[in-house]
């Protein structure tokens, strides 16, 4: 039943962006599909939150009339499109073959790994999961989760994965413990894919499928990925974003960059690191928009997408979440002065001692030398997006280190670095892969 | 020959076989991984299992009060404390708070625990061998 959830889900997002690009997205059908389902999670989480608004708590027939609604309204929005949604099959290739068997060998390993770490890592049952339950078991969850459950559940955190997990039990009434334990292990598998089809729009076949077997094998993401945090969805959502960006400068459709800003959007309703992101990346696209010949088209598309993706962060952030009691208060209070040079050096250091940890497999080197090798291609034109954000956002988390009190520094840089990295790990891998093999 | 090196030493041939390399050496760590979890075959409990045993008595019980002589602060993840959360959810567990009709105490420090029962007058409803046990205001 699990699985009958996510079939509802994707069809939800592939209506959707079906309807939005009728005849017009030049997109290949496995990465329209792949994207399909990332934005159908986006939705279901987006309509289970609704459903707590009208309703207080959770109401699964409200949650399912709401679904079903939504789908009639595409359903119907869709109706002269259905051609578009049928997959169109090539002809099968001996190495295509051998690529879905080496992916399905490496989802059998990941299956594996999970199942020994079943409940997930601490973050997960402590944080998302107890949301998730409160979501579902408490009579008036959201006073629970903003105000009555321990500070270290982080309150003001937005509620995707958790309302996502929700709208799972609401199709499946499945096992509490087991949504969370499937949702993971979905999107562990599929973010590779999703990183192969999105490079293989790009750059040839071959090393479309090396970048995303990497991903796949790589020992960290596959520990991290399984632990069920929020940060994978996180990763899938920059992922998506970056390639809706690229795909965009390859040939400037309004429409495609609306997703990008609509993606981006929606990943500030994931974490609060998403906010982060989402502001970095929103505000180099759109100075990369203003150097287009003609800009306005693409910036009110690209602002719209992410005013809409934005709406459901801003009901959380200003009517219900009590605000981050870490960072905001403190620099309110104190000012700049809480800010010390020292330790935000100490913090540079540590992001560089963090890529040679062995669990890495020093793969982080390769993406250096491919670096090093291609140094001018990472600020051609659209390329330099990336290098900006990585950069960017780095300091940004050096500065949020530095002016937080909650624990030390240590404790901080070792409690929740290897996470950013993980997050922002596929989109690396694109990024890199994407400027370097890119004719 | 000279054009067939020079294709062969090419930056993206290099990038290519590290990628391959990075792919062999992560595939390697990861089966490595698999097999030690193999051979160590070890459980995987809930979170907050030790706690099951108290759902029984406190269905529809708003809020529970947690007194405990063990530290709790993030460095220690907040000891049993969250485990409770978690496991008793959506019932709200309140580190300190001595007022609500159930209570549950995590200690082994007799002392702790006779004077806490004494001055709050309250009867066990049940325990676990975890040290922890649910009492109930007289």
């Amino acid at each position: 039943m699990i699985f009958f959830a996510f079939i509802i889900s994707f069809f939800t997002g592939i209506l959707t962006l079906n309807w939005l690009f009728k005849n017009s997205q030049k997109m290949d059908y496995p990465l329209r599909i792949s994207l399909s389902f990332v934005f159908g999670l986006g939705i279901c989480a987006i309509l289970t939150f609704l459903s707590f608004i009208l309703f207080g708590k959770f109401n699964q027939p409200a949650i399912i009339i709401l679904t079903v609604l939504y789908l009639a309204l595409f359903l119907y929005l869709n109706n002269n499109t259905y051609n578009r949604l049928y997959p169109k099959f090539g002809k099968i290739k001996f190495s295509s073959l051998f690529q879905i068997a080496c992916f399905l060998i490496a989802s059998i390993a990941i299956y594996y790994i999970s199942i020994q770490n079943r409940y997930g890592g601490w973050d997960a049952w402590a944080i998302w999961n107890l949301k998730m339950k409160m979501l579902i078991l408490s009579n008036q969850p959201f006073k629970d989760i903003f105000e009555r459950i321990h500070i270290h559940a982080h309150p003001d955190y937005p509620l995707f994965l958790p309302l996502l997990n929700t709208w799972i039990y609401a199709f499946s009434k499945a096992d509490l413990n087991q949504i969370p334990f499937i949702t993971t292990n979905l999107l562990t598998i599929f973010c590779p894919v999703l990183l192969f089809f999105g490079l293989k729009q790009f750059i040839k076949h071959n090393i479309a499928f090396l970048a995303g077997a990497l991903l796949i094998l790589h020992p960290y993401y596959v520990f991290r990925g399984v632990t069920q945090y929020a940060d994978l969805l996180l990763g899938i959502y920059l992922l998506s974003s970056f390639i809706y960006i690229f795909q965009f400068t390859g040939g400037n459709e309004s429409k495609t960059i609306l997703l990008a800003g609509l993606f981006l959007g929606i990943m500030t309703f994931i974490k609060n690191e998403g906010i982060v992101l989402s502001g970095l990346l929103s505000l180099f696209t759109f100075l990369f928009l203003l150097k287009l010949k003609k800009p306005s088209a693409s910036i009110k598309s690209f602002l719209i997408g992410l005013g809409i993706g934005l709406i459901p962060t801003l009901i959380f952030k200003i009517f219900l979440a009590p605000s981050n009691p870490d960072i905001l208060p403190i620099l309110s209070e104190q000012g700049i002065n809480f800010f010390k040079p020292n330790e935000f050096f100490y913090v540079i250091s540590a992001f560089a001692k963090e890529t040679l940890r062995k669990e890495w497999c020093y793969t982080w080197f390769v993406f250096f030398i491919m670096f090093l090798f291609g140094f001018k291609k990472y600020f051609q034109k659209e390329n330099s997006i990336g290098i900006l954000l990585f950069v960017s956002y780095l300091i940004m988390v050096a500065l949020i280190y530095t002016t937080s009190t909650e624990g030390s520094l240590e404790w901080w840089i070792k409690t929740s670095l290897a996470r950013l990295y993980f997050a922002l790990l596929p989109s690396i891998i694109f990024y890199c892969y994407y400027c370097f093999y890119r004719e | 020959m000279n054009k067939f090196l020079k294709n062969l030493i090419s930056c993206k041939n290099i990038i290519t076989l590290l990628t391959i390399l990075a792919g062999i050496f992560c595939a390697i760590y990861l089966f490595v991984h698999i097999m030690s979890l193999k051979q160590k075959n070890m459980p995987f409990p809930q979170p907050g299992f030790h706690f099951n045993g108290f759902k029984e008595y406190l269905k529809n019980v708003d809020k529970v009060g947690y007194l405990t002589s063990k530290p709790i602060d993030s460095v220690n993840n907040d000891g049993f404390y969250l485990l409770a959360q978690f496991a008793l959810a959506p019932t709200i567990i309140e580190v300190g708070n001595a007022d609500n009709e159930y209570i549950i105490i995590d200690s082994v420090n007799m002392a702790f625990i006779v004077e806490t029962i004494k001055n709050n007058n309250l009867t066990r409803v049940t325990n676990n061998l975890y040290g922890q046990a649910l009492y109930k205001r007289n």
